[in-house]
């Protein structure tokens, strides 16, 4: 007590000698705050860990994972302190305690997806078949009468060069809104949504096939080139369109979690 | 030897879960803590495995998951509560395991404890 009044300095400069003596002598409340700051640091790290595996499940419930985690990390890091750890060395062992963050993060996503699958299998067909027939079924018919309508309206006053444009505009349009539908009703993955969008081109183009082949005013080779004459510009643009378009939208059925949920 | 003991208690922790809940409904911390004193340690849950067989079991309604605050201070703690559907499924879990503990112990029983002889294997592969 005497001998740091021997090494005060001057009354005049009080402020000055308390700031210079807290700089340079840290205190215990200091290196512990210090220290919960950094196994704070090493908690929130492992929590990064986890909710950068879990990116497939839903906000809500990330948010909720990493709420619940990081309470039973802090509640392990506590219980380490009491046994005699310092903070870093106790967020350490609650870290390892743990477990490694990135199977904890898979296994989430494998607890989370079963559920998906069973409604994906429950749901897909029906709906995605309908709205596949429905969609690429009409773009078929829609393509059928233009090709029609433009030989046998040629001539015609109302068939201008515009209006073929916006036709043709439409018939590139019509295989994405096909596919996209498709895909939103499928609740799939992108690529079953692909497969059923292509499976529905099929089925679209199925009973006018069997039309061609049946019609016996055509001969063999006939009918065999006026089909491959059709089915080329569709195959080449519908299909690749279509398909693509379908798992666009069924890849964002992902970040639809809540068409997802099992009724309870 | 270890590997086998965790593939074994991986497999049962839906069941430890769902015998823990069936006593009162806890918070994850708790189960954990709950299955420790039970086995007297020997069986220490990954703790961090504990949360996704959690979720499964929420996701297959098994259990379910509450938020609740202990005080106007306290942080919000989700504590879980088994179904009727989950009682159904420990009953019949514990029912499958009694049959095949039994059916192993019926092997097993006839033979003694075998002395350990170090590394040294009882029977030289030919």
């Amino acid at each position: 007590m005497f001998s740091r009044h021997k090494q005060s300095p001057p009354l005049a400069e009080p402020t000055k000698w308390y700031v210079e003596a807290e700089q340079t002598t840290p205190t215990d409340a200091d290196a512990h705050e210090q220290a919960r700051a950094e196994a704070d640091a090493l908690v929130e790290d492992y929590l990064d860990h986890v909710s950068a595996q879990i990116l497939a499940l839903p906000r809500a419930r990330r948010t909720e994972i990493r709420g619940e985690i990081h309470q039973h990390l802090q509640a392990l890091v506590q219980a380490h302190e009491e046994l005699g750890d310092d903070p870093v060395t106790a967020a350490q062992a609650a870290r390892k305690q743990f477990g490694d963050p990135a199977k904890i993060g898979r296994a989430f996503v494998q607890a989370w997806r079963p559920a998906v699958s069973r409604e994906e299998l429950t749901a897909f067909p029906g709906a995605a078949m309908k709205q596949g027939l429905l969609w690429f079924g009409g773009a078929a018919l829609l393509f059928y009468l233009q090709a029609i309508a433009s030989i046998v309206f040629f001539n015609y006053v109302f068939w201008s060069p515009s209006l073929e444009r916006l036709v043709m505009l439409c018939l590139l349009l019509l295989p994405c809104v096909a596919g996209w539908q498709v895909g939103r009703s499928g609740r799939a993955r992108p690529s079953l949504g692909a497969f059923y969008a292509l499976a529905a081109l099929a089925f679209a183009f199925l009973p006018i096939t069997l039309l061609n082949l049946a019609n016996t005013s055509n001969d063999g080779l006939h009918a065999f080139r006026e089909m491959l004459s059709l089915f080329t510009p569709m195959f080449a643009l519908w299909m690749p369109l279509g398909s693509l378009a379908a798992a666009v939208s069924g890849a964002r059925n992902k970040w639809r979690p809540a068409r997802f949920r099992l009724a309870r | 030897m270890a590997n086998e003991k965790r593939e074994l208690l991986k497999g049962s922790t839906p069941s430890l879960i769902l015998a823990v809940l069936a006593d009162a409904p806890r918070h994850g911390y708790a189960v954990a803590r709950e299955i420790e004193r039970r086995t007297d340690s020997a069986l220490s849950l990954g703790e961090g495995s504990l949360y996704p067989a959690l979720l499964a079991l929420e996701q297959s309604g098994l259990v379910t998951g509450a938020w609740e605050t202990r005080s106007a201070n306290g942080p919000a703690r989700k504590v879980y509560t088994i179904t009727e559907a989950g009682t159904a499924e420990l009953a019949r879990r514990t029912r499958d395991w009694r049959a095949f503990a039994q059916s192993i112990e019926r092997v097993l029983g006839t033979l003694g404890v075998p002395e350990s002889k170090g590394a040294e294997p009882d029977v030289q592969p030919a």
